[in-house]
C-alpha cells in the first residue's frame, strides 16, 4: 500500500518534472505552487521541496533565485522540514545580504524566528525576530516590523519576562494602529490580556479581552477568533472564582454545533474548562464524563499539553470524591508526560498537587517543586538578561552601520559635489574654447577679406601701371605722330612740285597712303584706350588669372566659362572671398591628388542662384569610403555660412566635380 | 569779296602751321579775290595775346583751332576748347575753323556745345582739298562740317534717347575709367544722385543688371561716347 502510493507519487511527480523541463527555470516556482495545491500529500510535498531547492540553483538571476529561497525556506519550515529549511534559509539570508535585499534579509531572519521559537530556542528566537524588526523598520515596513515586535513579546511572556512583553506589544500595538491591521491589534491585546492574566491582574485582563472582542467587530469573519477570547475571558472569570460567568463563556462557543467539526482540539479545550468550572461550582453530574469525554479526544489527536491538564484536572474531581489512588495515578501520569515534553508549567503545577494529595511523599515533592522552580527561574532570568543585551548588541551594529552608511552617504556627496566643480569647470572650459574659435574665425574671416582686398589692390595696381602706360602710348600716338603726320600730308599735299604728271599722281597716292596710315594710327590708340577700359579689375579676371597662373605651372589644361548676366561688382565682397577660397582650396586638392591633365570651371547664375562647377579628369576617390577631409569640411563649411550649398561627386577613375550653389541677395 | 582775310592759326605743331599756311596760300593762287593775312601761335598765351591786340583792328576774320593744346600759364585756359569759348566772348564775329584729332562723340559734342564753330574738322578725315573748301564755304556760307561730324549730327538728330549734360558727363567719366564712388569728385552730385543717375542710364541703354562695361559699349553704340 506505502509502496503504491510511493509510485504513484513518483509517476505524478515524473510526469510533473516533464512538463516543467519545458518551462526551464520556472521549475522552481512550479513546484513551489505544487506544494501549495498538494499540501495534505506529505510524501510529494517532501519531493517537491527537494526538487524545487535542488533547480533553484540553475537560476542564474540573484534577485529571483533569493525569492526562490525564501519561498522554499518558508514551506520547509510550515512542513516541519528542518534540514531543507536550514539550507534554504541560510543562504537565502546570505544572497539577500549580497544584493542588499533589506526585505530578503528581514524576511530570513523571520524565518529563522519562527523556526527557533518552535525549537523553543527562546534566545536565537528573540535575536532574529529582532533583527527582522530593525530591518524592516528600516524600510518603514509598518505592519510586518509591527508583527516582529509581536512574535518578540510572545518569545518574552514565554520566559514570564512579563513587563518586557507588555512593553514590546505595545509598540507593536503603536505600529497596527497607524496601519488600522485590526486583526493584528486583536492579537496584540489578546496577548496584553493573557499577560494580565498570568499577572493575576483580572480587571485589566478582562477590560483587554474586551478591547481585543471591540477590534474584532471592525472584521468580517471574526468568529473564531471572537471564541478564543471568550475562552480567555472565561479563563480569568475562572480565576477570580466567578464560575457562573466563565461557564457562560466557555458555553457561547461550545453551542455552536460545527466548533466540533471544525476545531477538535478547541473543542476539548473548551469542554474540559466548562466541566472544571461546572466542578468547581460545586456540580456534581457528568462531570467525570465531560472530563474523560475531553480527555478522549485530546488522547487521540496526541494534544500532549491538554490532555496532562485534563488529567490534572480530573486528579482534582477524584481528589474531592476520595478516590486519592486514582487521582494520584493521573497526576502521576500528568508529571510523566510534562517532564517528557518539557512542558514546566505543568511539570510545577503537577508536582505541586502531587505534594497535595500524597502526604506520603509530599516532602519529596515540595523539594523536587522548589529546585524545579528555582532552576527554571534562574534560567529565564538568564534568558531574559540576555534579551536586553541582544538588544543592545544589534542596536551598537546598527549604529555602527549607521556611522558607515553616514560616512558613505558623505564621501557619495562630496563625490557628488566633486563632479558637479569638475564638470562645471570642464563646461566653462568647452565655452571659452568655443567663444576663442569663435573668434579666431572671425579674425580669420576678416584676414580672409583683407587677403581678397589685397589681392585687388595688388591687381589693380598693376592694372593700373599697364593702363598709365597705354594711355602714355595711346596719347602719343594720337596727339603727336598723328598730328604731325597729318601736318606732313597736308603740307605734301600743297608742295608745288615741279614735275610730270606720273609723279604727281604718285605723290597723290603716298598722300593718301599717309592718310590710311592716320586712320591706322587712330584705330591702334582707339583700342589701347578701350582696353584701358575693358581691363577693369573684376572678381572674374582674378580668378582666371589666379587659375591660369596655377594651371600654366602644373601643366594643366584650363577650360573657363563666365556668364556674362553675373554682375560681380554687385555680389557681396564676403561671397567672392569665400568662392575663391573653394577655388583655390579645390585646385590644391586637383594639383595634390587628382593627378589631372584638365580643369574645367564653370561660373553661371540661374534662378536667383550663383552656381559653380568645377571638374577635373583626374583620379578621383570614393566619396562613401573617404572620411571627409578638413579641407573638404572646410569648403562646406564657407560655403553653408552663405546659406548655399556644395556638393563634391566623385568616383575612382573618373574624376571630381565640386558643385556650389548659392543664392544671392 | 575783295579784302583782306586776318587769319590767325593756333596749333602747337609746326608742321601743322606750315600745313595750312600752304593750304592758304594755294588758296589765294586759285582764286584771286581771297587774300589772307596770316600769323600763327603755338600756345594758348600766345594765341589770347594776339587776339587781344588784333581787337583794335576789328579781329581775326578767321582762326584755325587746335583742341590739343598746353594749357595757359594761369591754367585758366586747358585746351583749344576754352580757348575757343574765350575768342567767342572776345571777338564774336571771328570765324572758327576747329580742328581736331579727337574723334571721341563726347568730346565732339561738347566743343558742339561750347564753341559752335563754324568750320569743324577731323584731322585724319581731312584730305587737301577738302581743307580748301572747308576755307572757301567758312569764309563765304558757313558752316562747313567734315564727314564725322556729319555723322555725330545725323545720330543725335535721329536718336530717341534725351541725354542731359550731367548724363553724358557721367558716361564720359566711367568710358575713362573713373570707378563711381570717385564720380562725385568730377560730376556736381551726391553719390546717390549719381547711383540714380546709373540706374536710370541703364535702364535706357536697356542693360540693366549688367556692369558698367556694358552701359558704355551701348553708349558708344548709340553715339554718345
Amino acid at each position: 500500500m506505502v509502496v503504491s502510493l510511493i509510485s504513484y507519487n513518483k509517476k505524478k511527480l515524473d510526469s510533473s518534472i516533464s512538463s516543467i523541463q519545458s518551462i526551464g527555470a520556472d521549475s522552481t516556482s512550479f513546484y513551489l505552487k505544487g506544494i501549495k495545491q498538494n499540501s495534505r500529500d506529505e510524501i510529494f510535498v517532501d519531493q517537491a521541496l527537494k526538487k524545487a531547492y535542488q533547480y533553484n540553483y540553475k537560476v542564474s538571476y540573484d534577485s529571483l533565485k533569493n525569492r526562490n529561497l525564501l519561498k522554499i525556506a518558508y514551506e520547509a519550515k510550515r512542513f516541519g522540514r528542518d534540514s531543507i529549511f536550514v539550507k534554504a534559509n541560510t543562504e537565502g539570508l546570505l544572497l539577500s545580504e549580497k544584493i542588499r535585499d533589506t526585505f530578503g534579509v528581514a524576511d530570513a531572519q523571520w524565518n529563522f524566528g519562527s523556526y527557533y521559537y518552535t525549537k523553543e530556542n527562546w534566545e536565537l528566537s528573540f535575536k532574529f525576530y529582532y533583527k527582522a524588526h530593525i530591518n524592516f523598520e528600516s524600510i518603514k515596513h509598518e505592519q510586518f516590523s509591527g508583527k516582529m515586535l509581536f512574535n518578540m513579546a510572545n518569545v518574552q511572556s514565554q520566559l514570564k519576562d512579563y513587563t518586557g512583553s507588555e512593553i514590546t506589544t505595545f509598540q507593536a500595538i503603536k505600529r497596527f494602529k497607524k496601519i488600522n491591521n485590526y486583526l493584528s491589534l486583536y492579537r496584540c491585546f489578546n496577548q496584553l490580556g493573557l499577560i494580565a492574566r498570568d499577572l493575576k491582574e483580572f480587571d485589566r485582563a478582562k477590560e483587554y479581552f474586551i478591547q481585543a472582542l471591540l477590534y474584532l467587530d471592525e472584521i468580517e469573519d471574526s468568529d473564531v477568533y471572537r471564541e478564543f477570547v471568550y475562552n480567555n475571558l472565561g479563563l480569568v472569570y475562572q480565576d477570580i472564582q466567578n464560575y457562573e460567568a466563565a461557564i457562560e463563556y466557555f458555553n457561547i462557543p461550545l453551542n455552536r454545533t460545527e466548533l466540533k467539526e471544525e476545531n477538535i482540539a478547541f473543542y476539548a479545550r473548551l469542554l474540559d474548562n466548562l466541566t472544571y468550572n461546572r466542578f468547581l461550582k460545586g456540580e456534581k453530574e457528568e462531570i467525570e464524563t465531560s472530563f474523560l469525554t475531553a480527555l478522549k479526544i485530546r488522547d487521540s489527536i496526541n494534544n500532549i499539553s491538554g490532555v496532562i491538564i485534563n488529567k490534572i484536572h480530573l486528579s482534582e474531581y477524584y481528589a474531592f470524591m476520595q478516590d486519592t489512588t486514582k487521582a494520584i495515578q493521573f497526576t502521576k501520569d500528568a508529571l510523566t508526560l510534562s517532564k517528557k515534553v518539557n512542558n514546566n508549567r505543568e511539570w510545577l503545577k503537577s508536582l505541586h498537587w502531587l505534594a497535595k494529595i500524597d502526604r506520603a511523599n509530599a516532602d519529596n515533592y515540595l523539594e523536587q517543586y522548589v529546585l524545579l522552580s528555582d532552576s527554571l527561574q534562574h534560567e529565564e532570568r538568564k534568558i531574559r538578561n540576555k534579551f536586553t543585551r541582544i538588544q543592545y548588541e544589534t542596536d551598537e551594529v546598527i549604529k555602527e552601520n549607521k556611522l558607515l552608511g553616514n560616512k558613505l552617504i558623505l564621501t557619495s556627496i562630496s563625490g557628488l559635489i566633486l563632479i558637479l566643480i569638475l564638470s562645471l569647470i570642464y563646461f566653462i572650459f568647452i565655452q571659452r574654447s568655443k567663444n576663442k574659435q569663435m573668434l579666431l574665425e572671425q579674425d580669420q574671416q576678416k584676414a580672409n577679406q583683407e587677403i581678397y582686398q589685397l589681392m585687388l589692390a595688388q591687381q589693380s595696381k598693376l592694372e593700373e601701371g599697364r593702363s598709365s602706360e597705354r594711355e602714355r602710348l595711346s596719347s602719343e600716338l594720337h596727339d603727336g605722330i598723328l598730328g604731325k603726320l597729318f601736318g606732313t600730308r597736308v603740307g605734301l599735299g600743297f608742295l608745288d612740285l615741279q614735275g610730270d604728271a606720273q609723279t604727281k599722281k604718285k605723290l597723290q597716292g603716298f598722300v593718301n597712303e599717309m592718310q590710311q596710315i592716320e586712320q591706322e594710327i587712330r584705330a591702334v590708340s582707339h583700342d589701347l584706350q578701350n582696353e584701358i577700359l575693358s581691363s577693369k579689375i573684376d572678381f572674374y579676371i582674378m580668378a582666371k588669372q589666379y587659375l591660369e597662373k596655377l594651371c600654366n605651372i602644373e601643366g594643366i589644361e584650363l577650360i573657363i566659362e563666365n556668364d556674362d548676366n553675373i554682375n560681380w561688382e554687385m555680389i557681396d565682397t564676403d561671397y567672392k572671398v569665400n568662392i575663391f577660397r573653394v577655388i583655390q582650396e579645390s585646385l590644391q586638392n586637383t594639383i595634390k591628388h587628382a593627378d589631372a591633365s584638365m580643369i574645367n570651371v564653370i561660373f553661371a547664375k540661374k534662378q536667383g542662384q550663383l552656381l559653380m562647377k568645377i571638374k577635373d579628369n583626374g583620379k578621383g576617390f570614393n566619396t562613401e569610403n573617404k572620411s571627409k577631409g578638413i579641407g573638404l569640411k572646410n569648403m562646406a563649411l564657407r560655403i553653408g555660412k552663405l546659406g548655399g550649398s556644395f556638393n563634391i561627386m566623385s568616383k575612382p577613375l573618373n574624376g571630381t566635380s565640386i558643385i556650389i550653389s548659392i543664392p544671392l541677395k | 569779296m575783295n579784302s583782306m582775310n586776318n587769319v590767325l592759326i593756333i596749333d602747337d605743331h609746326p608742321l601743322i602751321v606750315n600745313a595750312y599756311k600752304d593750304g592758304l596760300l594755294h588758296l589765294s593762287k586759285l582764286e584771286e579775290a581771297l587774300k589772307f593775312n596770316i600769323e600763327s601761335a603755338c600756345d594758348c598765351d600766345e594765341a589770347i595775346s594776339l587776339i587781344l591786340k588784333s581787337q583794335a583792328t576789328n579781329g581775326y576774320d578767321l582762326i584755325f583751332l587746335d583742341i590739343q593744346l598746353p594749357p595757359s600759364k594761369d591754367k585758366k585756359i586747358l585746351s583749344g576748347e576754352d580757348l575757343g569759348v574765350k575768342i567767342r566772348k572776345l571777338t564774336p564775329n571771328t570765324r572758327i575753323i576747329v580742328s581736331t584729332t579727337y574723334t571721341n562723340n563726347y568730346r565732339l559734342y561738347n566743343i558742339f556745345k561750347t564753341v559752335d564753330p563754324d568750320g569743324f574738322l577731323v584731322k585724319t578725315d581731312l584730305t587737301n582739298d577738302m581743307l580748301m573748301d572747308a576755307i572757301k564755304t567758312v569764309i563765304k556760307y558757313p558752316p562747313y562740317y567734315c564727314k564725322t561730324i556729319s555723322k555725330l549730327i545725323r545720330k543725335e538728330m535721329s536718336s530717341k534717347l534725351i541725354l542731359d549734360k550731367v548724363d553724358r558727363d557721367i558716361l564720359y567719366q566711367l568710358s575713362i575709367g573713373t570707378r563711381t564712388k570717385d564720380l562725385p569728385k568730377f560730376i556736381p552730385l551726391s553719390k546717390p544722385g549719381i547711383e540714380g543717375r546709373k540706374r536710370h542710364l541703364r535702364k535706357i541703354f536697356n542693360v540693366e543688371n549688367k556692369n558698367d562695361g556694358e552701359l558704355i559699349k551701348a553708349a558708344r553704340n548709340s553715339g554718345f561716347l
